[in-house]
């Protein structure tokens, strides 16, 4: 969340987004904040996190040797961090 | 299957990582561990005939370089195809790590995510006691070592 808030070129977005994130409750409060205000940032919020997740999955599978590091590179290179629009 | 690793000495460590092991084993004779709560993952995995035989899944607790050198004794030679496995269902369990009660678990030979409780295990029948749970990994395991203490705080 605070990666796709620093990332967007929307500044006045990624501040309320940030803003969102701090302290308990960042979760929801991101989620208000993203439904309620930036709608438009919706579909990329989730193909960021998606595809974050992704890579995170991955990341974790070959740090625990459960795929091999030939593989994880190959997706790892094919499917790049994610840029907020 | 799986061949964990175990230091010499009275204790046995199975999957050391930096987080205190939540290795799936319950205690039980025998299961196939269905995984019915973990989303799509309903497939039920090869029951076993013992459960001293071996462990078939490692936390999802397991994630850094201690847990990845761990693992790198732990299965040598056997990987997972990427290609099978359903990177979103992991990415959830992975973000899903936040309660003492439950675990998500991934199973090294299949891949496969279920889900693990405190009270029921992972395959809703074997319950799991909070405090211990007796469990062996490999022929390697000496009769009697392989009880460990549930650790107070799984998230370290």
């Amino acid at each position: 969340m605070a990666d796709f808030a620093d990332g967007l070129t929307d500044e006045r977005a990624g501040r309320r987004l940030a803003r969102a994130i701090q302290g308990k409750g960042a979760f929801r409060r991101f989620k208000d904040e993203l439904h309620g205000e930036c709608p438009d940032l919706v579909p990329a919020w989730y193909v960021f996190r998606d595809a974050r997740g992704r890579r995170r999955a991955v990341q974790w599978l070959a740090d625990n040797s459960l795929i091999d590091d030939g593989s994880a590179d190959r997706f790892l290179s094919g499917h790049p961090d994610p840029v907020p629009p | 299957m799986a061949a964990w690793h175990e230091t010499s000495g009275a204790d046995t460590e199975y999957l050391p990582t930096d987080r205190p092991s939540a290795v799936s084993e319950t205690a039980g004779p025998s299961h196939g561990c269905a995984s019915a709560h973990a989303g799509n993952a309903t497939k039920a995995w090869p029951a076993r005939s013992s459960a001293p035989e071996s462990i078939r899944s490692m936390p999802l607790l397991a994630r850094s370089s201690h847990g990845a050198r761990a693992a790198e004794e732990t299965y040598p030679g056997r990987v997972l195809d990427l290609s099978s496995l359903d990177l979103e269902e992991i990415a959830n369990a992975l973000a899903d790590q936040t309660g003492y009660e439950h675990h998500w678990l991934i199973s090294p030979d299949t891949g496969e995510i279920a889900f693990w409780t405190a009270d029921t295990g992972i395959d809703g029948q074997t319950p799991v006691t909070s405090t211990s749970w007796t469990w062996s990994s490999s022929s390697r395991c000496r009769p009697g070592s392989g009880t460990r203490t549930w650790p107070t705080s799984p998230m370290g």
